[in-house]
């Protein structure tokens, strides 16, 4: 029989236990009643968000470094790889002075595996950097206030590194292998390229290592490469190999274009004129005669030896200067490459369509002496 | 039910507060620093990769998390049983802890390639590098635990005449479980990241990838958001895995051992 | 079950221990037990009564003298003749059994868990005061006297000759242990196996035993065999006589001696 007292003490017990639930719910709130204001203030704060920053008229980051006649500006020069013969131009502009000469303080920065050249220069304007067009057109697509300027080797350089006894002349002989390994980094657009010309399911796909050693050991196995670089230590080591040009299917970015900040370009057009004057000379100077620039850049990159930099050179020749052009054209670019190259990279599947202006991803007004002036034979 | 929904509370609303807080102060930032997608790109950007890519990172999830697990369980098997070992020997344990230890340090550049020459490259060799990573914390748990038995318990087995063998298999290997089991929840991370990294170097021989594959292809392409979306996915799954060895070894604990939950008033 | 129990005799002529790290914990000691005796050590912290208990037990084999247990080494008597069992000071436990799977491990290590052993095993629960609800139970949901029960059943499952305790009831409060020592008494006079008690409380050496060795602090030596000449069965009501009072405090008395 249930007695009122009992029924009492449920009460109390059921309004105890609701009391305690509140009590709870409170000290939950209380606690996070800081938070909850920081985090409405901030959405608040965002909404009114003032004036639209690509309005600005002036970059502020470029405040940093106040052109001083009697101070030449310090830029840097980021590279995409350790350094390298591909570099040997640039290299070859500040061994020879010709940075000093047009009141630049260039400041050369090895790279390596990865390295974020269209993101860092978007976030430095200081930074000039180079890499390929193809990355290029990829960062524009994120967005990067970058552009190319100068472009000094023409031709890629990018192939695929076969065994010479292998019996593969072309990609069609590669993509019909069985048992086969192909170290690619798939992402690469040059990749995505060729998987889709090619049917290449029938291959091993595994990650570009880095080195040699791999394709050293197995017969049956093929890595992207360079043509100027991996052939000859492949020699060394005893192995004879073949290059498939990857620009011999038609996909040919410019390979080691100078890349700079739109803002700079805009607000020290000077500053981007001088740098590509320098390089060009640069590039001259180091095809005609590499060897001290080749010292400096082993000094940097020990692991790089010198006759393998010397073969480079000698590779990079028809590659800069294609169908025996002359010197003063050296880094031009036209429309028609770069159109050429987003539309095979949005049908590879590496752009998404409409994702680049690409017109705006270059610039000829640096390639020039003067405004108005051509670029052409003398 | 009302329990749970406490426990809930308390457990998930302040983590996601700060979520939401942090992702506020993000889009803030670059919004007005006018950071460009491919330095940084937005919460919004984030969330739209995510959606986008969601198929292919789920079964990037699958595969990591699988290789992860298959490899957390062998490195539980051999660690106990390397422990176990360990525990029956001195000349063993201190002969042989050196290279325990060393199985902590080793970076996996270095050791990938010896996996690539013995094992090929494949799903395989990825179950092998989350093995060997995750590997070291039962070891070390592992001994302390069936060396750290309770001096009387181990005078109780002598008197009753126990062998090695029932020592070993009644005493010292329960005795044991609470510490695996504290290794399980340090392992199991562990086990993820050698999944992950172990694909940057010995994965995607076959057709089907990981969330490995999926940074590297990211960052190959530029496409930010899209490594942020595979690096969040690889937390979710380093958090899925921890959560569910965590609740493994306290429904463990609680049920045959000395749990944080005991009662024991007369 | 009753089995007649070996009487075994434990037999110390001048035993010496020596740890290797220093100090020498026992000096000299000699005593003897009989068959059946309910013998008590008690002596002040630190006096070596427990190493003694455990070169009983031959889980420490002395540095010098000669130690027997039923004319033979303790750790061979103890395979072989007489079935030996330890109470420990804490209930030692296996947390992750349950109490019968705690109570019946001195039978799975001897490999005979027949349905007679098990028989047993519910058999000495009851003796020792627990239910079957408690059966299912594992040590952390046991209070400090209830764990202890156990630890004493485990002792008592496998009906044994010489029993040796380690001041197994030191952690309970005063009204636990006294209820403890009456049940005690009760089961040794059942049974009728030997014991030696450990301890360092007086009255509850006098309330167990038939003879009380007191022992000198560190390093420990037989200072005085004192026969308790009170009849069995021992109630509570012992403890409120006079001569019950008159022998605890001449042991008491020696006690501080022992200690000086």
């Amino acid at each position: 029989m249930t007695r009122k007292s009992d029924v009492r003490g449920r009460r109390s017990e059921v309004s105890g236990q609701k009391s305690k639930n509140i009590e709870r719910a409170q000290s939950l709130l209380s606690d996070l009643r800081p938070l909850l204001v920081l985090a409405l203030g901030t959405l608040l704060a965002l909404g009114c968000n003032g004036t639209d920053p690509l309005s600005l008229p002036h970059d502020p980051r470029l405040a940093d470094a106040p052109l001083n006649i009697d101070e030449p500006p310090h830029v840097w020069l980021d590279l995409n790889w350790f350094p390298e013969a591909e570099h040997g131009g640039y290299y070859a502009a500040l061994v020879h002075g010709y940075f000093m000469e047009e009141g630049l303080k260039v400041e050369i920065v090895p790279g390596g595996p990865k390295a974020p050249v269209v993101a860092q220069v978007s976030a430095n304007p200081w930074h000039f950097g180079v890499d390929n067009a193809d990355k290029l057109l990829l960062g524009r697509a994120q967005k990067a206030d970058v552009l190319a300027v100068f472009a000094p080797i023409q031709d890629s350089p990018r192939c695929i590194l076969v065994h010479a006894d292998a019996g593969i002349d072309t990609f069609d002989d590669l993509a019909r292998q069985t048992d086969f390994t192909l170290a690619i980094n798939p992402g690469q657009p040059f990749a995505q390229f060729l998987t889709k010309k090619l049917s290449l399911s029938g291959l091993r796909m595994v990650p570009y290592p880095g080195n040699i050693s791999q394709f050293v050991l197995e017969k049956n196995f093929a890595q992207q490469a360079y043509s100027f670089s991996e052939p000859f230590v492949a020699k060394q080591q005893g192995v004879t190999t073949k290059s498939l040009m990857v620009s011999d299917l038609g996909f040919n970015p410019y390979t080691s274009a100078l890349l700079v900040n739109e803002a700079l370009a805009k607000e020290q057009p000077e500053v981007v004129r001088k740098m590509v004057r320098a390089s060009r000379r640069g590039w001259q100077k180091y095809l005609a005669d590499p060897g001290p620039t080749n010292g400096y850049i082993h000094e940097q990159n020990p692991e790089m030896p010198l006759d393998v930099l010397q073969f480079g050179v000698e590779a990079l020749k028809p590659l800069c200067l294609p169908h025996d052009l002359p010197e003063s054209t050296l880094g031009q670019m036209t429309p028609e490459r770069w159109e050429t190259l987003a539309a095979q990279m949005v049908e590879s599947g590496s752009l998404a369509a409409d994702s680049v202006d690409v017109i705006r991803a270059f610039s000829l007004e640096f390639l020039v002496e003067k405004p108005g002036g051509k670029v052409g034979p003398p | 039910m009302k329990r749970w929904l406490h426990v809930a509370c308390d457990a998930i609303l302040p983590p996601l507060v700060l979520l939401v807080l942090v992702a506020a102060v993000w889009q803030w930032a670059v919004v007005r620093w006018d950071v460009r997608p491919i330095v940084l790109p937005g919460p919004g950007l984030v969330l739209e990769a995510l959606y986008r890519r969601a198929g292919d990172l789920l079964r990037s999830v699958i595969f990591s998390g699988t290789a992860a697990m298959l490899g957390f369980f062998i490195s539980l098997v051999a660690g106990t049983l390397i422990a176990f070992v360990f525990s029956q020997s001195r000349w063993l344990r201190t002969s042989g802890y050196p290279y325990a230890l060393f199985l902590q340090t080793v970076p996996i550049v270095a050791i990938a390639p010896l996996i690539v020459h013995w094992c090929g490259r494949g799903w395989h060799s990825i179950v092998m590098t989350a093995g060997i990573l995750s590997l070291f914390p039962f070891i070390a748990n592992g001994t302390a635990g069936l060396l750290g038995v309770d001096p009387d318990l181990l005078d109780l087995f002598r008197i009753h005449n126990a062998s090695r063998w029932q020592v070993l298999w009644k005493l010292r290997l329960p005795s044991a479980v609470p510490a695996i089991c504290s290794g399980a929840k340090t392992s199991c991370g562990l086990a993820v990241v050698g999944s992950i990294v172990g694909e940057y170097f010995v994965g995607y021989g076959s057709k089907s990838f990981g969330l490995g594959y999926m940074i590297l292809f990211a960052v190959d392409q530029l496409r930010m958001a899209e490594l942020f979306a595979a690096v969040l996915a690889s937390t979710a799954l380093t958090v899925i895995m921890f959560g569910v060895v965590s609740l493994a070894t306290t429904a463990i604990l609680t049920r045959w051992y000395d749990a944080p939950e005991a009662q024991g008033d007369p | 079950m009753t089995s007649e129990p070996l009487l075994p005799l434990i037999a110390a002529d001048r035993v010496t221990m020596q740890f290797a790290s220093g100090p020498m914990v026992l000096r000299e000691v000699s005593f003897s037990v009989k068959g059946g005796e309910f013998v008590s050590l008690l002596g002040p912290s630190g006096c070596g009564k427990s190493t003694l208990l455990r070169l009983i037990a031959g889980l420490l084999a002395p540095t010098s003298g000669r130690l027997t247990v039923a004319d033979e080494p303790p750790s061979e008597a103890r395979r072989e003749r007489s079935r030996v069992a330890f109470v420990f000071q804490d209930p030692t436990l296996l947390p992750w059994r349950t109490v019968t799977g705690n109570i019946r491990l001195p039978f799975e290590l001897k490999g005979i868990l027949t349905d007679d052993a098990l028989a047993r095993v519910n058999a000495v629960l009851d003796l020792v005061g627990l239910n079957a609800a408690d059966a299912k139970k594992r040590p952390r949901q046991l209070s400090g006297g209830m764990r202890m029960r156990v630890s004493l059943a485990r002792a008592l499952v496998t009906d044994p000759n010489l029993l040796l305790l380690d001041e197994p009831f030191a952690a309970l409060d005063d009204v636990l242990r006294q209820q403890l020592n009456e049940e005690l008494v009760r089961l040794w006079q059942r049974s009728g196996w030997t014991a030696v008690f450990v301890t360092h409380n007086v009255s509850e050496a006098v309330f167990l035993s038939q003879r009380v060795l007191v022992m000198t602090s560190r390093p420990g030596t037989v200072l005085a065999d004192v026969p308790v000449p009170f009849a069995y069965p021992r109630t509570s009501d012992l403890r409120g006589t006079a001569e019950f009072a008159r022998l605890t405090a001449m042991l008491s008395q020696r006690l501080r001696e022992a200690m000086s």
